[in-house]
């Protein structure tokens, strides 16, 4: 009996696959190898301008740090209950100086050194994006071999 | 591996490289040859699909867990050690990537039916007389088959799909040899009462 079971097991019946089988694992194991490629050029390209955005910023810092200095110095000179004040009385037009003012300083910023600044912030910005989408990518469960 | 646009795999002509061994293949894809790979796939899906269809009840479910098994192989093909025979290896990922599958899903399902056994019969019984009941015997093996345990299931599949030895089917179960032959040997004593318990 049990050289016929072996017999009979070594001859079942098989259940072919489709047909296309070889293709679609071909073409899967294609399409990984050029998702995996296009994420790594999308990390090469973050940390590129993690660098270039760092470079930015340390180009730009001791202008930066000095127009700072001087915003904190200009806001500490004034009377901060008298800001709260006025924000109190008149919200909107308060809000609405405040607004011109930023964009003033951010105006003067943007001229000279301060759009290298900016330059350096938009470069870390998508240094960020770009790693973390490929870090949620890859994160997504990836299938062990052992 | 990632996905290189070059090779740098020896070149060899495309006919000639056909004829080279799965494990020259392996090392070859292991250079970032993309090709040599696809022709592994070419000489092995349909072998490793069986493999597969064994362990599992379903045939799309054996599909995706075949695509599964060369995805993982190839994503962690430098983990293969070129001294060790690439098929087994490859078969160990599937049973790996069976079992995955198989803690997902219920084990058992009885809703795919076995193809033709006819076809099969053909080059194992030429007298008629004994066809008919042994096309019975065979379908009723391949339903028996189905209602056994994942593990003993894994066993025949290893054994008689694949035609591994004991030693390779330790190795690729992860199991001491004892343990590998008291599962077979348990699997065909249960196949036997199955097909026994049918028959009455």
């Amino acid at each position: 009996m049990s050289d016929r079971m072996d017999d009979w097991l070594s001859h079942l019946p098989a259940d072919p696959p489709r047909p296309d089988l070889t293709a679609r694992i071909t073409a899967a194991v294609a399409r990984y190898r050029r998702d995996r490629a296009m994420w790594r050029h999308i990390g090469v390209w973050a940390f590129a301008c993690a660098l270039a955005g760092a470079a930015c910023l340390v180009v730009s810092s001791p202008h930066v740090l000095a127009s700072l200095t001087q915003a904190l110095s200009a806001l500490e000179a004034k009377d901060v209950s008298l800001l709260l004040n006025a924000l109190a009385n008149s919200p909107l037009e308060t809000l609405a100086a405040w607004l011109d003012s930023g964009l003033t300083w951010q105006a003067a910023e943007v001229e000279g050194t301060g759009i290298v600044f900016m330059l350096g912030v938009a470069l870390l910005a998508c240094a960020a994006f770009g790693e973390l989408a490929r870090m949620l990518r890859t994160g997504a469960p990836a299938p062990t071999a052992e | 591996m990632d996905g290189e646009t070059f090779s740098l795999a020896p070149r060899i002509p495309i006919g000639a490289v056909a004829e080279l061994s799965d494990d020259e293949l392996a090392r070859r894809a292991l250079h970032d040859d993309p090709e040599s790979f696809n022709l592994l796939i070419e000489r092995h899906a349909h072998p490793l699909y069986r493999v597969v269809r064994r362990m599992c009840s379903d045939r799309a479910e054996a599909e995706a867990i075949t695509q599964e098994a060369f995805l993982r192989a190839w994503q962690h093909l430098r983990q293969w050690q070129p001294e060790r025979p690439f098929r087994p290896w490859l078969v160990q990922i599937a049973v790996n990537a069976a079992r995955d599958a198989l803690k997902k899903s219920s084990p058992l399902d009885f809703a795919d039916l076995p193809g033709d056994p006819a076809q099969t019969l053909a080059a194992v019984q030429p007298g008629p007389e004994e066809m008919v009941e042994q096309l019975e015997t065979l379908a009723q093996l391949t339903t028996a088959i189905e209602q056994l345990p994942v593990p003993y299931r894994m066993a025949l599949a290893l054994r008689f799909q694949a035609e591994m030895s004991y030693e390779e089917m330790a190795q690729t179960l992860n199991l001491p040899l004892n343990t590998v032959r008291t599962q077979l040997r348990r699997a065909k004593q249960r196949l036997r009462e199955l097909l026994e318990a049918a028959n009455e």
